[in-house]
């Protein structure tokens, strides 16, 4: 009953995410908590969404700015679809540069077995 | 005459099928919870005053994405797989190299992700990825 009364007060359901993406593989890597975290979302077609929330490319900076003057720290996980041509990551890494961004965490699938 | 006593009966709540929905409940969580913890590869990056990374040569092994995905180190092809173990036998002799990683504009994100997993098992300590601007 413990166990149940656990289950149902901790569990929240995993929501639709804003962009459907693919995300590449990697066996390296470090965990992270999604709520410790900016996700920015980049989907297969260059279309960006913040935090499941659809913005526009040239307006993430500002957006990431104005977060990062609240919390210097904070680290921003960059959901980008394994398609996409590096040129979209580049500007995206660009933006975040500009924005003061101290580190970025490339998100991926995680591989077990090599 | 007798008065028959009137027996209220005795009120019960059936607990039984709490009992079966609760386990089942439990099964239902049990089976389907995963933790939200989300993997992936970190990076520092440089502030926008920050001067560009000047290296000699030999100090650093120069990583390379081609847009049609090959991958080469100092200019020679290596396999995707044996990257790894390449940077790690140079990195035996000179753990202080810089591994320069710098990526084709129309190459496919996976392959940047998949050198870069490459480069950090190698136990590269310093890694400089080129954002945008010259190659």
């Amino acid at each position: 009953m413990l166990l149940l009364i656990f289950f149902l007060s901790t569990t929240i359901f995993k929501p639709r995410e804003a962009l459907s993406v693919r995300l590449p593989g990697a066996y390296a890597g470090e965990r992270f908590r999604k709520e410790e975290a900016i996700r920015i979302w980049l989907g297969p077609a260059g279309e960006v969404s913040f935090n499941d929330a659809s913005a526009p490319p040239d307006r993430v900076g500002e957006i990431l700015a104005a977060k990062l003057v609240q919390n210097p720290k904070l680290i921003i996980a960059l959901y980008a679809d394994a398609r996409v041509p590096y040129a979209a990551v580049a500007r995206m890494l660009d933006e975040m540069q500009l924005a003061r961004a101290p580190r970025v965490i490339f998100a991926a699938e995680q591989r077990k077995t090599r | 005459m007798k008065i028959l006593k009137r027996r209220h009966p005795h009120p019960e709540i059936p607990l039984v099928s709490t009992a079966d929905v609760s386990f089942l409940l439990l099964i239902f969580f049990l089976s389907t919870t995963i933790f939200a913890a989300q993997r992936g590869i970190s990076l520092e990056l440089p502030g926008p005053m920050d001067r560009p990374l000047l290296l000699e040569p030999s100090k650093m092994i120069r990583v390379s994405v081609e847009a049609d995905q090959s991958v080469r180190m100092d200019g020679e092809e290596v396999a995707a797989g044996t990257l790894g173990r390449s940077l790690r036998e140079k990195l035996r002799a000179k753990p202080d190299l810089v591994v320069r990683l710098s990526v084709d504009p129309a190459a496919p994100y996976a392959v940047l992700v998949q050198t870069l997993d490459q480069v950090k098992l190698s136990g590269a300590r310093q890694v400089s990825l080129q954002t945008s601007g010259e190659r």
